[in-house]
């Protein structure tokens, strides 16, 4: 099955990067996970907003815990 | 894909789907995952399988989708339809219109389970859409249901349906959970036409007994593992470290299926699907499924943390 997609959002060490197809076939596939692929780099960027937005909330509402605990 | 021999090779993803809050596809996201899929390694997807909820959709919702995905240039060779219907005439509408688009491969389970149903009728159930389906250059692939029973296929139906249209058909896809089952299918008919099994579990076996091809409700999550637990030698199968455990792919698989023992398949797998897009349209299953309970994806979390879900895995 042809993958057509040319922006990959991968994960590596924790933090995600949004880079082109030819890029990430460079890196060792053993030093990242594919999060998911996408079309455009703008789509993929846009993934990846939302998800560092999901963990910042996460971390918010953790803080919030915390304080609201002490 | 489909080969020239019409055969199907590799990991076919047994696609789940996700759904908009009215329940209707969501398109972009089904989109996204997909080619995801087949940036990991996927061959080909089985649309509206077991896990893709394919009973709770109509001919024309899987037509649309059909129509959707090669608009986005995926390639008709790409899917295997499972175009089963409570009735004749609805299959054979499906598998005429989504192949004028450009799928080839289609699969075919018996009707509603119907506690009345009989071998001969079975019989000329497929037979009618075979006639009906003349002149078309398709594969039909004959499937069991997921719970065998008196209305499933049975050898005596399956060898009747081979004696007569034997041309028409290129596979058998055995659903059912049972090891026996899958090998009796083998031991029975992979003389004839190939035999497929949609059990992750048993793939890893088939796989041992040469067959490199299998339906994977597992490869939505954990594809890389699938890929190579399906079309890999032993050889090549990965050694992992977790803490200090040694593991290899065949330990992954099996402490992957049991984080979902004792919960229902397709709401398990979408909830961890929906956690690790962090997108609740995988969350979301068409009744009568439900969603997992808070308890139950409590649970899950904790177990799926444990499991070593490291870059060799998906």
């Amino acid at each position: 099955m042809l993958n057509k997609a040319n922006w990959y959002l991968i994960k590596q060490n924790g933090l995600y990067h949004a880079i082109a197809k030819e890029d990430a076939e460079k890196l060792d596939p053993d030093s990242y996970v594919i999060q998911q692929v996408f079309d455009s780099h703008k789509d993929a960027l846009t993934e990846m907003s939302r998800l560092i937005q999901l963990g910042i909330n996460e971390v918010k509402s953790h803080v919030n815990k915390l304080v609201d605990g002490s | 894909m489909v080969t020239s021999a019409g055969k199907l090779q590799g990991v076919w993803a047994d696609l789940l789907m996700p759904l908009n809050e009215d329940l209707s596809i969501n398109n972009a996201k089904l989109y996204t995952h997909v080619q995801t899929l087949a940036a990991k390694g996927v061959n080909g997807l089985v649309l509206f399988g077991r896990c893709g909820e394919g009973a709770a959709f109509s001919p024309v919702e899987r037509m649309e989708l059909v129509k959707f995905l090669i608009g986005k240039g995926i390639d008709g060779s790409d899917f295997l339809l499972n175009a089963s219907s409570a009735n004749l005439p609805d299959t054979v509408n499906l598998i005429r219109k989504t192949h004028s688009l450009g799928v080839q491969s289609f699969m075919l389970m018996p009707p509603l389970a119907d506690s009345d149903a009989t071998d001969q009728g079975l019989v000329d159930y497929f037979s009618y859409i075979v006639r009906n389906l003349s002149g078309l250059n398709v594969s039909l692939y004959l499937s069991s249901l997921t719970s065998p029973g008196q209305a499933d296929l049975n050898a005596r139906a399956i060898n009747e349906l081979l004696s007569r249209h034997g041309q028409s058909f290129h596979g058998l896809i055995d659903q059912s959970t049972n090891a026996s089952h899958t090998l009796d299918w083998i031991r029975s008919f992979a003389a004839l036409l190939p035999v497929y099994t949609t059990n992750d579990m048993n793939a890893q076996v088939v796989a041992g007994m040469g067959v490199h091809t299998g339906i994977s409700s597992y490869a939505n999550l954990i594809t890389k593992l699938m890929v190579r637990i399906v079309t890999e030698s032993d050889a090549n199968k990965k050694i992992s470290v977790t803490g200090n455990k040694i593991g290899n792919d065949a330990l992954l698989l099996a402490e992957f299926n049991q984080l979902l023992a004792h919960l229902p398949q397709i709401p398990a797998l979408k909830y961890l699907l929906s956690s690790m897009y962090q997108d609740n349209a995988w969350l979301l299953v068409r009744p009568p499924l439900s969603a997992l309970n808070i308890d139950s994806q409590e649970k899950l979390t904790k177990a799926f943390k444990k499991f070593n879900l490291n870059p060799n895995v998906y």
